[in-house]
Formats: structure tokens, sequence, C-alpha cells
């Protein structure tokens, strides 16, 4: 691997595993908050990505990464208001059906809507040229404004909450609900406003990503479950666990494109060629195995190594 | 381990009702169950129709063994599919493997082969998920369940390419007087197969391993304090579980004859959630019921409507929300509700309740279908008939209509709730005197 396809990997690299961290630390947010991870958060981010682009035909892409968030964020306040508090008395596994259930009902309406085949939303044309050349090979600009963007937003969340009177209040309902209700703050609508923002987080992750990643039925369920590899192997409820574990994943993935060996190569190095056949079919079945290929499994395989040898997560407090 | 679990469990006080395999007002399913087995390829005996039943037994099963993680223990799995589809494609092999070496084995014990691979798995897989409960579980499984996926696709010769693994189930040759060419002879092993794993898991919720399954649901860290592992416990019942769903997988197998790997993908583990909660996780043959309405509705429904998967959601939600005991409860209540006597003293809100509810669910049909004609079936004309009503997307009082009555009838099912809640605060009242 050049130098030239090393430095594209670090920069899609750290551009995926902010895009990762935007949804995990809404994900992450919402988890301490009720102790459930809300199973349609993925659904969120393919509302936003489904209303960036039904917007920006109209309003055009920037005021749509406005609007878009805020809609999805009030989508997912009244969720929580008249959907996960009502089934709050069942426990937390009538509020995983729930949001389980809001997740099947997001994906069919999406369907409803614009149908089944993949939407043609488009990079901005404001946005549409190329940053920098770097080894003789363009980067567009509409990655360095969506790193820009997750940037920001995560400087944003982590002044809010370590800085501000609301952060303090917030981060004070997540463990003392009742003192702090006590103190005179509305914790229900605290819930209801973490939930929500989390929500547009999500939201605004899903317009940024919607030019790039396909805009269709099927992308909430094609992230929603690397999301719940990096939330636990970060650490349930850790945000900092949470940044770490989405870079890892974001590294993981777009390296895992780059290399193009297989187990075959490794073993061409020692002047091994051929399989050998007397291991079975199966030994046959792994030497053709690529990196390309292994790419999607090495998150799960993460998951089950970091539940083997620490299953408190990266940075978590409790197991 | 197994051993310390069950020694553990023996040496604790026996529970101060002493369990039976049987309650009274629990033998009217069982028998209801045989009837429908024994009577039902009677009345159906086409050759689709048999596959459809042998359909519905096999997500019985899948739906029972589901439920004994689920309503028994309190876990909630993702990914119970992998299990399904592992056990499934082990008896495929198995088949390929004995028609290959000529042994003839008898094809009924081939789900057996399927199960003990499931169940083997299902320890390992149990043992790595089992650490904690609740929502922990649910992650695990689904990254457990995903990683088995994502990963079937490097092993070509295993779970096959795109198209899966054919075989045919008459290569085993005949036994026990059938040579296994007709659907009937499969709905003979499903049907065997659904008496037994219903009994086995019946029995099992009778043994103090299963007793302890209800304590962990219950109260784990106080099985904890007790002495037992709830780990052990949550494991276990995650195996035999497990061992069901391969079972189930196996009878899938035999019934088309092919496994692909989206058997154990995440579409599959959410159908068995989906049937097992609807039907209801609370009464032991709740999941059956579910299993049949779900998969009769999934073949009927779909040829009727787009929608039928909206349809799905919706009533998940709906249970979820408001009959968390399944359609079961729902039944058992109205039965409760006959005997009582007070049927005839409360039939007004009743009928109340009913027809508010039968108005806000056509408003929500209209809105649903509606909106499937407006945007995914545009192509077809705005113009609809929806519950006999000549309706068109383009027109506002269509959408009106449906938003009227899904508001109205919902205003009006509040109202007669109350009303019958009332009532029955008042029926209940000389009761209570009386006791006193």
């Amino acid at each position: 691997m050049g130098i030239d396809v090393l430095s594209f990997s670090i920069l899609n690299g750290i551009l995926y595993g902010m895009l990762l961290f935007l949804l995990a630390s809404g994900l992450t947010l919402i988890f301490s908050m009720m102790g459930v991870l809300n199973f349609a958060h993925a659904s969120f981010f393919m509302v936003g990505a489904y209303f960036g682009y039904a917007l920006s035909g109209r309003i055009g892409f920037f005021p749509a990464l406005i609007v878009a968030p805020v809609l999805v964020g009030g989508i997912g306040a009244l969720v929580e208001r008249y959907g996960l508090r009502r089934v709050h008395k069942f426990g937390h596994i009538g509020e995983l059906l729930f949001t389980f259930g809001v997740a099947f009902v997001i994906e069919e309406a999406i369907q409803m809507v614009w149908g089944r085949s993949p939407q043609n939303f488009e990079v901005p044309a404001a946005l549409d040229f190329t940053a920098f050349t770097l080894f003789g090979t363009g980067y567009p600009a509409f990655r360095v404004f969506m790193l820009v963007v997750s940037l920001l937003i995560f400087g944003g969340l982590a002044l809010l909450l370590t800085r501000t009177r609301v952060g303090l209040v917030v981060k004070a309902s997540l463990t003392h609900p009742e003192m702090v209700s006590m103190l005179g703050h509305n914790v229900p609508l605290v819930f209801m406003a973490v939930f929500g923002v989390g929500s547009a987080l999500a939201g605004i992750a899903g317009v940024i990503a919607g030019p790039l990643l396909v805009t269709q039925p099927s992308m909430a369920a094609a992230i929603g479950p690397i999301l719940f590899v990096i939330v636990v192997v970060g650490g349930l409820g850790s945000l900092s666990g949470a940044f770490i574990a989405s870079l890892l994943v974001g590294f993981i993935q777009t390296f895992a494109v780059a290399i193009n060996t297989s187990v075959a190569d490794v073993f061409g190095l020692f002047g091994i060629d051929t399989a050998p056949t007397f291991l079975g079919p199966l030994f046959t079945d792994i030497w053709s195995v690529n990196v390309a290929q292994i790419g999607p499994v090495v998150p799960y395989l993460l998951l089950v190594l970091i539940l083997l040898f620490k299953p408190s997560g990266l940075i978590g407090k409790r197991a | 381990m197994a051993n310390t679990v069950l020694e553990n469990a023996t040496a604790a006080p026996v529970a101060p009702e002493e369990p039976h395999v049987l309650r009274s007002g629990e033998t009217l399913p069982w028998i209801v169950v045989l009837v429908a087995l024994v009577a039902l390829p009677l009345v159906f005996t086409g050759g689709s129709q048999i596959s459809t039943l042998n359909y519905l037994g096999v997500m019985a099963i899948f739906a029972l063994s589901y439920n004994l993680l689920l309503g028994q223990t309190g876990l909630l799995s993702l990914g119970h599919a992998t299990f399904f589809g592992l056990g499934g494609f082990a008896a495929t092999h198995a088949v390929l493997g004995f028609a290959e070496a000529g042994v003839n084995f008898p094809l009924p014990l081939i789900p057996l082969i399927g199960g003990v691979v499931a169940f083997v798995l299902g320890i390992f897989g149990g043992w790595l998920a089992s650490g904690r409960g609740g929502m922990p579980f649910a992650m695990i499984t689904l990254g457990l369940s995903e990683l088995v996926y994502s990963a079937s696709n490097l092993f070509p010769s295993l779970y096959g390419s795109e198209e899966g693994v054919s075989m045919d189930r008459m290569d085993l040759g005949s036994s026990f007087g059938m040579d296994y060419g007709a659907n009937s002879h499969i709905y003979v092993i499903v049907a065997d197969c659904l008496v037994i794993s219903a009994v086995v898991l019946k029995y099992f919720t009778t043994t103090p391993l299963g007793l302890l399954t209800n304590a962990v649901r219950d109260n784990a860290e106080r099985v904890e304090f007790l002495g037992f592992s709830a780990r052990r416990v949550r494991m276990w019942a995650f195996a035999v579980a497990a061992g069901f769903a391969g079972v189930a997988g196996s009878l899938a197998a035999l019934n088309v004859e092919i496994m692909t790997v989206n058997e154990l993908g995440a579409a599959t583990s959410t159908l068995v959630l989906l049937m097992t909660y609807i039907g209801g996780t609370r009464t032991f043959f709740g999941p059956v019921l579910g299993a049949v309405v779900i998969g009769l509705m999934r073949i009927w429904l779909s040829d009727i409507t787009p929608a039928w998967m909206m349809y799905f959601g919706l009533l998940f939600i709906f249970v979820v929300m408001a009959v968390p005991g399944g359609l079961a409860e729902m039944l058992q209540g109205g039965r409760r509700l006959i005997t009582s006597g007070l049927l005839r003293a409360q039939l007004r809100p009743l009928a109340g309740v009913a027809l508010a509810g039968a108005v806000g669910f056509a408003g929500t049909v209209i809105l649903v279908e509606l909106g499937y004609r407006a945007g995914l079936d545009a192509s077809l004309g705005p113009a609809i008939r929806i519950l006999g009503l000549p309706l068109d997307t383009t027109r506002p009082l269509s959408w009106g209509l449906g938003l009227v009555l899904v508001a109205g009838g919902g205003w009006a099912l509040r109202q007669q709730l109350d009303a019958l809640a009332t009532r029955r605060h008042a029926l209940a009242q000389p009761h209570r005197e009386a006791v006193q």
C-alpha cells in the first residue's frame, strides 16, 4: 500500500468515524438517560437523509441541513412523549420492543412515501469541487465539509455538556433524576429534549451522509448494528468510549476496503501457492478470502472479543 | 456445569405450590392444538395447502422456542434466527452427506441432528451472551447474529453462494412406510415434532432449571443471592431455545428443500419476535397462536395489500403499548368475561369500545392505503377502492375522511374505555363487600 492510499484511507477513516460518532453520541446520551438503547436511532438517521433529500430539492441543501434535523428532532420528541413514556411502566424490555416497532414502522413509512429504490441525493453544487490535491488525487470538498460539520457538532456538544448550566442539568438528570426534580427542574421535559436532540443529531448525520452513502430504505438496517457494536465496544453510556470506538470502526472499515490482500497472497509470500486440498472445502474457502470481504465481519468480531476479554467495553464503568 | 445448576436447584426449598405439568384451564389449548393438527390436513388436502400448514407448524416450533427466552427467562434475543438457520444448514448437509455415503438414515430423525448442532452452538452463544440480561443481552445477540450472517459469505462451500444449498429429501430413501415425496409426509414429521417440542418445552418449565429461568426473569439479583448463577441459567435456557430453533430450521429445510443465508438473517429474527410477542409471551401457547396468525397474514395479506408489512409494524406497536399479554391474553380475557356471568351488565360499554375501535381501525386502514397509493404505488393511478369506498389520493376529502375516523375513533375509544372501567368498578363493589 502506497503512501497515497494510506493518507486517503486515514482521511476517509476519520470521516466515517466522525459520522458514526454523530450517531453514536445521540444513542449514548439517550442510553445513559433511559437505560435503553434506541433501536429507532438509525431510522432517524435515515429519515434525516430522506428529509434532506426532499427539502434540498425545494429550499436548497443548506436550509435543508437546518430544517430536516429540526423536523427529525420533533418526531423524536413526539415518540418519547407519546410512546416511550407510556411503555416505561412495562420495563426495559417493553421500551426496547417499542423502539424496535418504531424502527420497523419508519422503514415501512419511508418505502410508502419514497418507494423501494435508492434516491438520487446529489452533492450540492456549491460543494461539488475538489478541495485539495494530494499525491495527484483530488479530495472532494463535500467530504471536507462533512468532516468540518461533524467536528463542529462534536466540539459544540462537548462544550454544551461540560461548560454550560444546561449541560449540568442534563448530566445531573441522567444520574440523579429525583434530586434534580426536587430542585425545581422539569426532568421529563429534559428527557424529552435529550431524546429530541439525540434524534436531531442523527438527522444531521443523515442529511450530510445522504449524498455520500446511498439514500435508500435499507440504510438504517445497514448502519444500525454497527452503531450498537460501537456503543458496546466503547462501553455502554460512555461518550469518550463511543468516540474511540467510532474512529476504530471507521478505520477498520475504510482500511479493509483499501487493502486488497487475500489469505492466499499471504501464503504466497512463503512460497505456498495452492490451497492444501487435504484440509477440506472449508479451508479452500478461507484460502480465497480477501481483506475486503473480511471488512464487514471485523466489527462484530471485535464485539465478541471485547465481550470475552473486557465486558465493560473500552471505557465502561460497569460490566 | 449443568449438574451444578440442577443440583443447586433441587437443593432449594420447594415452591409453596407444587408445579403441575397441566393446570386446569391450560388443557383447552392442548386439545385445540391436537385437534387442529389432526383435522387441518383432512380439510386442506392440496399440495401447496399442506406446504403452508408445514410452514405454520415450523413457525410454531420456532416461536415456542423463542418464548423460552422472551417470555420465560425475560431475555430479548435479536439473533434467534441464527440457530434456526444453522440448524437448517446442518440438516441440509446431513441429508446431502448421508445420501452421498449411501446411508439409509431415516428422514424424520434429521431434525434431531439440526437440533443437536444448534444446541451445541447455542451453549457457546449463550455463554458469550448471557453475562447480563436485558439490554446488553439484546445487543450481544444482535452482534453475534450479524457476525454469523456477515461471515456467511466467506464460506460458500458451507452456505452455498447466493442461491443457497438445495437437497432432495427423497435421497435418503423411505422409512416408516413413507418415501417423503409428498408434502403430507413432511406434515407428519412437522406435526409430530410440534407435539414433541411442545411437550418437552412444557415439561422444561416444570423442571428446577425451568423454574429458575422464571426467577431470573423476575429478579436476577435475588437469584444470585440465593447461590445460583444467573448467567448459567440464562446460558442453558439459551442453548435449549437454540436447540428447538434448530429443529424448526431443519423442518423448514425439509419442507422447501433449500436453505439460503436469508434464513439466518435479521429479517427472520424480527419475524419470530413479532410472532411470539403478538401471540403472547405470558401464556405457553401464545407463540403458537402468533405464529399461525402472523404466518397466515403474511401469506394472505400480502396478496391483498402492499401495506402488509406496515400493518405488522402497527399491530406490534399496538400490542406493545396496549396489550402486552398479546392475542392469547385477549382471548383469555374474553373467556373469563363470558364465564364470569358479568357479560350482560357490561355489554353496552363493551359494544361502545368495539365500535370506537372499529372506527379508528377503519380510519387507519384508509390512511395507510391512501399513503401507499400516493407514494409507492402512484403508478396505479389516484383512484382506489378501500373498504368498499371509492376514494382518490388527489382529493383532500379522502384524506380528511381517514383523519376524522382516526381522530374520532381514538377520542371515542378513550371515552368508552373510561365508561367500561367505571362500569367494572361498580360491578366489583358488591362483590368486594360480600368478601369482607
